[in-house]
This record gives structure tokens, C-alpha cells and sequence, in this order.
């Protein structure tokens, strides 16, 4: 049972259909593994009157809700083979999300994050700039989304630096001597969306400073929620950091604890795209039946590395569109999408979300 | 401390009117002002074409009619030497429309002052209320003094200070809401009355059923009772339980059901957040329970969970929005567990009430 076949393609090399091909097959495996090895995930297979052992699409490969596991530790291994915990990040009011890992699955998860994440930047380690403060990584074997994602992150570095204090000030003298020792080379500035805008840019505005990144590429994840709650679209993000700082390149991903490391990346057209490792299915709310393509929905999605906790197929309480397969100018393969929001009313959840609520 | 007042909307009455009834005298229960008051407020709420297109709303004015009023009245012994207990704060719950206008006419009608947090969500019917309270009171200002009705955000500290004035505080919700509200102190000789999460359950004699000539009727009536207040109200049933052979109760569901979800189709609104929570609840439930069955079919507009016994749990496990728990019991004494002190409904059908 490994996810080694998709380890070895470039991960936006195949078209949806030799994709589906693959990614099922490793699915199903997944599914017959969990039921087998996870009572809760077996007694809600069962409940369904569903039957596993026949399963031939990727449509029909069950789900769970992603809410469940805020309510319950779902694992799918021996309690001694666990080598860590991932939060999801939240305020004390909110339950979070726990994510138990095994080896395997914690080393699939960098992988399939180095090689998705490469084939937007390119291979070469670069400089990274974090846009967070050290404080988020202080336990090593317990992980916030926020931590998961530095640490993930971090793997593309050639050096790491901090932008952010403990108190989340901007930490001027580290930035600018980043910014000195990296003078004309290509560097990587990664944090969360809502963290960059409040933290780093805000601050910068305030502080009059303008810093000088145009050789920077940035990746940020999170919510948008409280972004646009300020009226802050994505197009004027993007806008004010080019002004500020000079970004030109930068690109946002979807992707949520439950599922880390199979992020989808957006290209330069601002399409979401998902890889040899994970896909989505945009699903009809009346009957949880897929949608047509085009038909806004709630977001599905799978993944193929989840062998610890039965986290291989979600539904999520996001709403999203599928926008074409196969064929995005940016030339990647297999189907691109659009994040619509979350489903109204649904409970606050997303790392840099969570954060927001404090503001 | 009163600068807080800027977060707050009153709907009905003003921060000075507030402010007042910290020191506002009492009055009898019943009191014919009261009275007078409630029957005009009625009688405007009837004049309104709009509130016809609400049920909830006519129920209102229709309860608050003189002679209903007075019918009510006569149901207590002499009330006559009694009087209220000061300023009641009320706190409404967010999920029923007219809740908050139940709550505070029996603050009046007890002869108290009232402050009223209505519910945040916007519906109709309130602004509705709010609109007639304010046309009757511009002609009684002598009643002006004795109601306020507010809204205000959560964060925006204001429970702290109502609660720190009142003499009763009213709390409308879940057991969340209250443990909230409760972190707030009230002055030592006030009270506390909390309406906590309720369940109730329909109890069907499934041979009964079977010869009743108009299934649609009971279909209709079982759909008023649950999808029309999304299953929230206290009395909307969340469990079904049959008695009766088990091929009329096998027959008996099919056909229940089976009209129920003719009508669902035909009236209710699925919002995308219900189907995911009911979703999500049966998924929990299963993972924690062995035995239990979802029955319904793909539809997420109707869910029924078949239960294979009933114990003191049972009850956790429900969901508003069209969340069914389905029980066929061979003798009604299993219901006994979930008869617990947070039953309040038990709702009958064929079943006399003598057994």
C-alpha cells in the first residue's frame, strides 16, 4: 500500500483521465485500509449501508465530514506508531481539528509538498522569509496549522529568517539584514494571507517603509474570510504588495490540516490546480450528488496520503466551482478550480481564520 | 461605562428609558393598564396586512386580546396582592422569530420592567412587532417606561451591565448560550431562569395510522410541527418511535414517510450549512454507536436514523433541519429512557394517553 507510483510523475503531467485511473485505485486501497483498521471510520461506512469492497470510481469512494474530526481522534494505526499531532489553529471557544501521523504518512505529506510546490518555483532551494513569528513553532511534536505549514515551508529554504516578533511586530533589523545578504538573488516569502496583510503590510504602511522584494516569490494559505470582511480582495492584496514591496510572482493556495501537504496551488491565472496527489469534486447540497462542471457546490477532497487517520476523502464546508480540466493556459494537467468561500454559517475554521477573530 | 450604549440598536424604547428602569417601580400582575396596552398592541398586529403572512405573528395578537387576556387571568388565584419582581432581562433565543415577544409579554403581564435582547438574526417578524409596539406606544406613554428592546452584538459587553440591573433574568437557548450568559453576575437577590435545551418525541400506533383516511393531513401537521421551525422549537419532535405488529409498522413508514417527503419537496428550503450538520451528526453518531442505520435515501432534505434500542444517550444524538431518530419499540415502557427531565413533548398518534 504506497502512494509510490504518483511520487515518481511530474505531479501535473497526466491528463484528468490516466490521473483518475491512478489516484482511484490508490483510493480504494485507502478506503479498504481504513475500514479494516478504524472502527469510528467502519461503523460510519456501515451505517451507510455502504459497500466497500466493490468500489470502481473516484465518485463513489465515500467521504467523511471534516468537521468530524474536531469531535473525535480518528486513527487508523497502533497508538506506538503515532509520531506527532497537527492542530487545526483556534481560539479557545473553537474545537480543533486533530490530525494524528505515522511515519509514512508525515514523510508523504513533505514529499508531495516538495514536488507540487517545486514545480512552481523550481527545484533549486532559495532564502525564505517567513512572515511569522518563531513563538508558532515552539512544540515539536505538536503542530498548529499555522506551525504545519512553516515547518512545510521551511523545506524550500536555503536559510530560514522571521519577519515577526514574538508580539508580531515587524522585526525591521531581521528584514533588513535578509534583505542585505540576499541582495539580486531570487528569494521565497511564504506565511498566511491574513497575517501577511495585518502583520507585514499594515505595518510597513504604517512604518512608511518601503522594502524592496521583486525577486521575491510568495506563497500564502489561509483564509480570506476576514480579508474580505475588510474589503480587501484578492486582486488588492496583490496590488498593494507589488506597490509595497516590489512582489510580482506570488501565488495562493488551498489546502487544510486535515489533508496537509496535498495543497492546490494557484497558477499565474489565478486558477487552483490539483495534483497526482489529491482531486476535487464539487458536490450538490440536496443529495451530496456531483455537480456539472461549472455548477458552483460544496468542495470534496481526497488525497492519497492519509494511511494514519482516515483523512483521504473530505467534505468540506467550503463552496467552490470547478473552472475546466486539462486544459489551464499555464499548461498544467487535471482540473483547476475556484475557493467561492466557505458554506454560510458554517463555524469559523482555517488557520489564519482563526487568528482573525481576535481583530 | 454607558459608552458601550453605542453598540446597541433599540428597537423599542431608548438608552434613557433603560437606564430608568433600574429604579422603575413595580405593578400587579395583570394589570388592567397592561392590559388595555396589549389588547391595543393585538388589535394593531390584525390591522397590518403584512402580519396575515405570518402565522407566528397573528398567534401573537391573537393571545394578546382582552378577553383572551382576562381568560388567562382568571386561570391564577388572586394575583391582586402580588407584584413583580423589578426589571426582568430577557434574553431571547436566536433561533425562534417571535420568541423575544412571548417573553416580554409575560415580563408585562407579571409586573415587571422589561429589557429585551432580541435575536440577532434579522427576521421579519420582528421588525414587524417592533413596528406596532412603537405605533401603539406613541399614544401610551405611560407604558413607555416599562419596555425596551434592544439588539446588540455578543463581544459588545452589554449582557455584563443589564445583568449586573436586573432583578429576573430570562435566558432563551442552549446550554451554551447559558453557561455564557451565567459567567455574567447578577446582584445577589436576583434571579435566574434559565428554558434549556428540550427534547420531544412522537410516539405513532402504527395500525392507527393506517386507517386514518387523510395521510397528507398528518404529514402536513407533522411538517408544522418540525421543518416549519427547522426542527428548533422545543416541541418539534426529533424522535419517532412505532408500536404496533411489525407489519404495520413497516407498512405505516413507508407511507408516513413516503407523504412527508411529498410535502418537504413541495415547501422546504434546504440551506447548504443544515445538510452539511446533519451530515455530520449521523457521521458522529455512527462512529460512536454500533447499530444504528441511516434508512433515508440520498435526500439530504429528509434524514432518518434507525436506532436499534433507546437509552439515557439517545437524545444527544439530534440535529435540527429535518434530523429524524427512529425507534419500533415492541412495548411503549421502552421509551422510559429517553423520558428523562429534558423531555418536554411527548407527542401522540393513535396512542391513548392512558397507557
Amino acid at each position: 500500500m504506497e502512494c509510490s507510483e504518483e511520487m515518481l510523475l511530474s505531479p501535473f503531467s497526466l491528463k484528468q483521465q490516466e490521473k483518475q485511473k491512478l489516484i482511484t485505485k490508490r483510493l480504494i486501497t485507502l478506503t479498504q485500509y481504513h475500514y479494516k483498521n478504524c472502527t469510528a471510520y467502519q461503523r460510519i461506512i456501515d451505517a451507510q449501508g455502504l459497500n466497500i469492497m466493490h468500489l470502481q470510481t473516484l465518485e463513489n469512494i465515500p467521504f467523511l465530514p471534516v468537521s468530524l474530526f474536531k469531535q473525535l481522534d480518528l486513527v487508523s494505526v497502533r497508538q506506538e506508531q503515532l509520531i506527532k499531532t497537527m492542530t487545526s489553529s483556534g481560539t479557545s471557544s473553537q474545537k480543533l481539528s486533530r490530525i494524528y501521523l505515522d511515519k509514512p504518512t508525515a514523510i508523504n505529506q513533505q514529499k508531495a509538498l516538495v514536488k507540487i510546490v517545486s514545480d512552481f518555483t523550481g527545484q533549486a532551494r532559495m532564502p525564505l522569509l517567513i512572515i511569522d513569528s518563531p513563538d508558532v513553532m515552539t512544540n515539536r511534536k505538536s503542530f498548529s496549522a499555522r506551525g504545519a505549514g512553516i515547518l512545510g515551508f521551511s523545506l524550500f529554504g536555503s536559510e530560514k529568517t522571521w519577519a515577526l516578533k514574538p508580539d508580531m511586530s515587524l522585526d525591521m533589523p531581521e528584514i533588513d539584514s535578509f534583505l542585505k545578504r540576499n541582495c539580486g538573488k531570487t528569494v521565497l516569502i511564504f506565511g498566511f494571507t491574513f497575517i501577511i496583510w495585518q502583520h507585514f503590510y499594515k505595518q510597513l504602511v504604517q512604518l512608511g517603509k518601503k522594502i524592496d522584494l521583486s525577486l521575491g516569490i510568495l506563497i500564502h494559505g489561509g483564509g480570506w474570510k476576514k480579508l474580505n470582511s475588510d474589503a480587501v480582495s484578492a486582486e488588492c492584496f496583490s496590488s498593494s504588495l507589488k506597490r509595497l514591496c516590489g512582489i510580482a510572482k506570488h501565488h495562493d493556495y488551498y489546502g487544510m490540516v486535515e489533508q496537509t501537504g496535498t495543497i492546490f496551488m494557484q497558477c499565474k491565472y489565478g486558477h487552483l490546480h490539483a495534483s497526482l496527489f489529491s482531486d476535487v469534486i464539487i458536490r450538490n447540497h440536496i443529495d451530496f450528488s456531483v455537480c456539472r462542471d461549472g455548477d458552483p457546490g460544496i468542495i470534496q477532497v481526497l488525497s492519497v496520503i492519509p494511511e494514519s487517520y482516515p483523512g483521504h476523502s473530505l467534505l468540506t464546508e467550503d463552496r467552490g466551482i470547478i473552472l475546466g480540466i486539462d486544459d489551464c493556459p499555464c499548461g498544467r494537467r487535471g482540473k483547476y478550480f475556484s475557493v467561492l468561500g466557505r458554506v454560510e454559517n458554517a463555524e469559523l475554521r482555517g488557520c489564519s481564520d482563526t487568528y482573525a477573530e481576535q481583530f | 461605562m454607558l459608552n458601550n450604549f453605542e453598540n446597541a440598536t433599540f428597537l423599542v424604547g431608548d438608552k434613557n428609558i433603560a437606564i430608568g428602569m433600574v429604579s422603575q417601580p413595580t405593578f400587579q400582575p395583570f394589570e388592567q393598564a397592561i392590559i388595555d396596552f396589549l389588547d391595543e398592541f393585538s388589535r394593531s398586529l390584525f390591522k397590518n396586512p403584512v402580519a396575515r403572512n405570518w402565522p407566528d405573528v397573528i398567534a401573537l395578537a391573537y393571545w394578546c386580546r382582552k378577553n383572551a387576556l382576562l381568560k388567562e387571568k382568571g386561570a391564577y388565584p388572586d394575583v391582586s396582592r402580588r407584584t413583580g419582581r423589578g426589571l426582568a432581562f430577557h434574553i431571547a433565543p436566536s433561533n425562534v422569530a417571535t420568541n423575544f415577544a412571548w417573553s416580554l409579554v409575560a415580563g408585562l403581564l407579571s409586573g415587571n420592567c422589561n429589557l429585551v435582547r432580541v435575536p440577532s438574526r434579522s427576521f421579519p417578524q420582528v421588525s414587524l412587532i417592533c413596528e406596532e409596539l412603537n405605533n401603539v406606544l406613541r399614544n401610551r406613554p405611560d407604558i413607555a417606561p416599562f419596555l425596551c428592546l434592544v439588539r446588540y452584538a455578543r463581544e459588545s459587553g452589554l449582557t455584563d451591565i443589564f445583568s449586573g440591573w436586573c432583578h429576573t433574568r430570562l435566558i432563551w437557548g442552549g446550554d451554551e448560550t447559558i453557561s455564557t450568559v451565567r459567567k455574567s453576575p447578577i446582584p445577589p437577590r436576583s434571579l435566574d431562569l434559565a428554558f434549556a435545551k428540550r427534547h420531544s418525541l412522537l410516539l405513532i400506533d402504527a395500525g392507527h395510522y393506517l386507517t386514518s383516511i387523510n395521510k397528507r393531513a398528518v404529514a402536513v401537521g407533522f411538517y408544522n410541527d418540525t421543518y416549519l421551525m427547522d426542527q428548533n422549537a422545543c416541541t418539534s419532535p426529533q424522535l419517532v418511535v412505532w408500536l404496533g405488529t411489525e407489519t404495520d409498522k413497516q407498512q405505516a413508514r413507508a407511507e408516513f414517510w413516503s407523504e412527508l417527503e411529498n410535502y418537504v419537496n413541495e415547501k422546504y428550503q434546504l440551506q447548504p450549512i443544515t445538510a452539511l450538520r446533519k451530515f455530520g451528526r449521523f457521521c458522529h453518531h455512527a462512529a460512536i454507536t454500533d447499530g444504528i442505520k441511516r434508512v433515508s435515501m440520498a435526500s439530504n432534505l429528509i434524514w432518518r436514523i434507525l436506532l436499534d434500542k433507546l437509552d439515557k444517550t439517545t437524545m444527544m444524538q439530534t440535529e435540527p433541519g429535518g434530523y429524524f431518530l427512529e425507534y419500533m419499540a415492541d412495548d411503549i415502557s421502552e421509551i422510559l429512557p429517553v423520558c428523562g427531565n429534558r423531555c418536554q413533548t411527548l407527542a401522540l398518534s393513535g396512542v391513548s394517553s392512558k397507557k
